[in-house]
């Protein structure tokens, strides 16, 4: 088996406002192996973001906490580390690419200004050479004219331009994980198809990790090695990404497969999962998928289903449970809770 | 069978001034620049394109929310840039207008009952009662109900948000529905609960839509023809079928195969283009596509190509396909 | 559509219903418990309005009532809590009483500068072109003068008097909420839903009074808020200059002005109704932030 580069452990995310507690991580597990690319898609506020910000440290310090869990990069623990630490670690080891390419860079500071910081702090390198190394960076990104573009203002550059901006960021100290916060969710169908063609050429020259968010499951069949699906602030399937194509089994991701327009016939009705995610507070016990879900049993309701894998495809759903099934076979669907 | 033309659109054009301050010439953003397509009664007519290629400035100005620069709108007879605005308000009853975002297009001070009563009483149709009940079966309709009445629209979710904005829209009973992306904002579980609406609606009240959208898939899925937009223009008009099978204009090649693959076994060919979308506010000479046209003739940089029809209404403005028909001898001899 | 997905979407709980019917004074409260400089706004602002209002009942002395043989006497002699002033009346009393006259003051002037201010903006914003640029230039040469001196000037042409005072207040403080509502006019304007109006056929002359007007009702709070504090302050300041409100007549503003000789020898004279205009305008700034802070999306957005 190869080696993993991150590992995330039951990891819990609690967000205070006054006096309210929610949690919208509930109980992440997931692990990213050295050189491969991991697709993470959920819908909007499933969780993806704050997962991605707990590994890098960023979540806020005093509306936030980490009730549980840990995060292990290369063995290490991340949820322990100190501020110090984990400035020594992020944009050198790890690095991120945010969602929205406008405002992630200081509009009042040059592209060189602010790709020269990383560089300075973490390689100790002289203006010169960092110059230069900025510069053969965003050539290598595909940006043109870099020589004049690094005197430039992030104003006086496109989407797609400052994307590009921030994946070089990304990359200018060579981390071992490069966590894409969708990164081309706010661009045009023709740019995403340039910067996705761009991280596909970067991955095969080098053994970088990437960890890939995303709601676009085409992305995903494009980019990715394995998937984890989320739901909800939790894990509900995660597999090869062949695997989950062929055969998902989360009814979850069926449903959202079979809601693309792409899967249905034209003008046919298509295929929906009725209802909508249901808001952190609204989740007690039982499946948080248990309203929505075409297939629910009592049990669904009544008790959180563990994860159930069967050869490296994991799914948290009460119908892979084998032994149950076997058992309650012909009542199943008698029980359906309507 | 000859459909009935509802909606023809001829030499639209939609400028806007940028002023610079006292010393600097004012910006002219081309919007819209010369775009002409018909909509037939009870057809589903798309338009696609990138970010900032026109298709709302399109929209708004058919229906008359911004004052056309030239050309003009015939909406059933009517020429819609020549209506007085009190005409226009009472025109208004046949053609409505869906939102993109489902939060911005909701007064958030007022009640789902107030929202979707105003078109109603705008327009003096029915006595309080029948209203009522109309808004009622409405709310029925799109999957809401009676028990959402006296809510804000701060208490819906986007997906719900978006079936009042559609309530709002048909419960006039319209002929005409401009739906400008109403599902770009919504999850993808949530967005095909909306198209099926939006379908179910259409044959429920025979509604003819307009129904801008950059999702390819979407746009494949449910509208009868598309017009391509590039930079203001409209580079391509199809059917549907014909457009996805047998694409002409380079532009809409580039598109249709930067689509992401469905399956991760699938193999597809793809074209990259080269660089970003120009300003329209300073729009390339010539074809305005041939910096990033992987198939630029010589020509395409001093003059913008003519459009050509391809049979089964399929026409296209390229001078690719402009040279099969008429030699063009310049074309020949530089390239 | 599905029974399953009516189900689904009826599926909301009653509790829903029930934190409706406890929801605006309840929450009102909840929220403003939570932070302690709200709260104590809202005390002082209580309690300022339960004096103006029972005032005259509840003073230990009559506030206009002279008596020579007890001038200047130090706080807590003679019954008297905060002393009494160089003519013998009760400090306290006249504490007591004048703050009505703040209340008043701020109160009403907030009221006509308010609405004047408001419909001023309004035509600017929403109906632009010359009547716009010649109302905001008026606001701009206005804006030019400093506020105490533009009212003092105003006060000394049409008379002194509690009447007049207010009414130069007004005539100096609109033009903050002209600004104001101009530019909040404008930004909604542009908003979708006023848009999605003009789409739908409602007239304008509607969309102003029922899609505009509602949205301009939180900024407006919040503004008449934080301007009720700088009113009552200014009107001290110009009866402290002598014009305002007239002696004997008690206000905190003419107080002030009639202690200010007997500063060094009677501190006390001067000292308490001073105190007094610094909580008053303390409590409104207080709760005018907290609701700036509640209600401005933008705020709680962060
Ligand atoms: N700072 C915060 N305070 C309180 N709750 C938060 C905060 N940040 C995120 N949340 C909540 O956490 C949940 C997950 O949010 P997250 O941003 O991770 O979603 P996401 O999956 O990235 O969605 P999207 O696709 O919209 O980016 C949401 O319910 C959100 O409301
Ligand atoms: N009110 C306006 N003033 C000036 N320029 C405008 C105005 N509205 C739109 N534009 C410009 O006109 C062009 C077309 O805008 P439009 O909103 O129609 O694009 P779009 O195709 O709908 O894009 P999107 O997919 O982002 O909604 C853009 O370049 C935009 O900047
Ligand atoms: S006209 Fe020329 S530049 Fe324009 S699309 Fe056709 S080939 Fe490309
Ligand atoms: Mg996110
Ligand atoms: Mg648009």
């Amino acid at each position: 088996m190869s080696e993993k580069i991150l590992e995330i452990n039951d990891l819990r995310v609690q967000f205070k406002n006054g006096k309210e507690k929610v949690q919208p991580i509930r109980g992440v597990s997931f692990h990213i192996n050295k050189g491969e690319t991991l697709g993470i898609v959920g819908e909007s506020g499933c969780g993806k973001s704050v997962t991605s910000l707990a590994i890098m440290g960023l979540l806020p310090d005093k509306t936030s906490e980490i009730a549980s869990g840990n995060i292990l990069f290369n063995n290490q623990d991340l949820s322990k580390l100190t501020d110090k630490q984990f400035r020594k670690l992020r944009g050198n080891d790890i690095s991120m690419i945010f969602q929205e390419p406008m405002t992630s860079l200081n509009p009042v500071f040059t592209i060189g200004e602010q790709l020269k910081e990383p560089l300075r702090r973490h390689k100790n390198m002289s203006k010169s050479q960092a110059r230069k190394e900025i510069i053969s960076m965003l050539q290598q990104v595909g940006l043109p004219r870099a020589e004049q573009l690094i005197d430039e203002y992030p104003h006086q550059l496109s989407g797609g331009m400052r994307q590009r901006v921030m994946i070089s960021l990304a990359l200018l100290c060579k981390p071992q994980l490069m966590i894409a916060d969708e990164p081309t969710t706010a661009l045009d169908v023709t740019i995403q198809a340039q910067i996705l063609d761009l991280l596909k050429k970067l991955k095969a020259e080098s053994d970088m990790s990437l960890m890939l968010i995303t709601h676009d499951l085409g992305v995903v069949a494009e980019m990715c090695n394995r998937v984890v699906v989320m739901y909800a602030g939790e894990v509900v399937e995660e597999a090869e990404v062949n695997d989950l194509f062929d055969s998902p089994k989360h009814p979850y991701t069926k449903g959202l497969m079979q809601s693309l327009p792409s899967n249905n016939d034209r003008k046919s009705k298509l295929f929906s999962i009725k209802g909508q995610v249901p808001r952190p507070s609204e989740i007690t016990g039982g499946c948080a998928f248990a309203n929505r879900c075409p297939h629910v049993l009592e049990r669904c309701v009544k008790e959180t289903p563990p994860s159930f894998t069967h050869q490296n495809h994991l799914s948290k759903c009460w119908l892979q449970d084998t032994s149950y099934k076997e058992v309650n076979h012909d009542e199943t669907k008698g029980t359906a809770i309507r | 069978m000859k459909q009935k033309v509802l909606l023809s659109v001829n030499n639209l054009k939609k400028y806007y001034d940028i002023p610079q301050g006292l010393f600097k010439e004012k910006i002219i953003v081309k919007a819209v620049d010369d775009i002409s397509f018909t909509i037939t009664k009870g057809e589903t007519f798309a338009l696609v394109g990138e970010s900032g290629c026109g298709k709302s400035t399109t929209g708004r100005t058919i229906l008359k929310l911004t004052e056309p620069t030239g050309g003009r709108i015939i909406f059933d007879g009517n020429d819609i840039a020549a209506l007085p605005y009190k005409k226009m308000r009472t025109l208004r009853n046949r053609m409505q207008m869906v939102f993109q975002d489902p939060y911005a297009s909701l007064n958030p001070k007022k009640t789902v009952r107030e929202i979707l009563t105003e078109p109603l009483r705008v327009h003096k149709k029915f006595d309080h009662d029948t209203r009522l009940k109309k808004v009622k079966s409405m709310l029925e309709i799109v999957g809401l109900s009676e028990y959402h009445l006296d809510r804000y629209p701060h208490e819906f979710s986007g997906g719900q948000r978006q079936r009042i904005g559609i309530a709002r829209a048909v419960i006039l009973q319209p002929d005409f529905i401009i739906a400008d992306e109403p599902v770009s904002a919504l999850d993808v579980s949530v967005q095909s609960q909306v198209i099926n609406l939006m379908l179910e609606l259409q044959k429920e009240f025979e509604l003819t839509y307009l129904f801008i959208s950059h999702d390819l898939s979407v746009i494949q899925h449910m509208t009868d023809r598309v017009a391509v937009m590039y930079l203001g223009k409209i580079v391509e008009i199809a059917k549907t079928e014909d457009l996805f099978t047998n694409p002409k204009h380079p532009y809409t090649k580039a598109l249709l195969s930067a689509v992401p693959i469905t399956h991760p076994k699938e193999k597809k060919e793809r074209i990259i283009l080269k660089g970003d979308v120009p300003s329209p506010a300073n729009p390339p000479s010539g074809c305005t596509f041939h910096p990033r046209c992987p198939a630029a003739l010589d020509i395409c940089k001093t003059q913008a190509p003519k459009t050509s029809e391809h049979g089964n209404s399929h026409s296209v403005s390229c001078h690719l396909y402009n040279k099969i028909e008429e030699e063009i001898p310049h074309a020949i001899s530089h390239s | 559509m599905s029974a399953n997905l009516e189900k689904a979407f009826h599926n909301e709980p009653a509790a829903k219903i029930k934190s409706k019917k406890e929801s605006s004074i309840y929450r009102f409260f909840a929220n403003l418990f939570r932070s302690w400089t709200g709260t104590l706004g809202f005390i002082i602002i209580l309690g300022l309005l339960f004096i103006s209002i029972f005032g005259p009942w509840i003073t230990p002395y009559d506030p206009l009532y002279a008596d020579f043989s007890k001038k200047l006497l130090p706080p807590m002699t003679d019954g008297h809590l905060l002393g009494t002033d160089q003519l013998g009346r009760d400090i306290l009393s006249r504490i007591i009483v004048g703050a009505r006259v703040s209340v008043i003051i701020g109160v009403l002037t907030v009221v006509i500068a308010g609405i004047f201010g408001t419909v001023v903006g309004i035509i600017s914003g929403y109906f632009r072109g010359w009547v716009d640029v010649v109302l905001m230039r008026i606001v701009d040469v206005q804006l030019s003068f400093p506020f105490i001196l533009l009212v003092l000037v105003i006060n000394a042409i049409i008379g002194a008097g509690l009447r007049n005072i207010i009414i130069s207040l007004a005539i100096g403080g609109w033009v903050i909420f002209a600004r104001m509502i101009r530019s909040e006019v404008l930004a909604l304007r542009e908003k979708e839903f006023i848009t999605a109006c003009v789409a739908t056929g409602v007239s304008r002359f509607e969309i102003l009074f029922r899609h505009i007007l509602p949205n301009l009702f939180t900024p407006l709070i919040i503004l008449a808020s934080l301007q009720i504090g700088t009113f009552i302050i200014a009107e001290a300041s110009v009866s402290f200059l002598g014009f305002g409100v007239q002696p004997p007549e008690p206000a905190w503003g003419n107080m002030l002005n009639e202690g200010k000789d007997y500063i060094f020898s009677s501190w006390w004279l001067i000292t308490f109704p001073g105190i007094a205009i610094i909580i008053a305008a303390l409590g409104v700034n207080l709760f005018g932030d907290w609701l700036r802070d509640t209600l401005d999306p933008e705020l709680k957005g962060e």
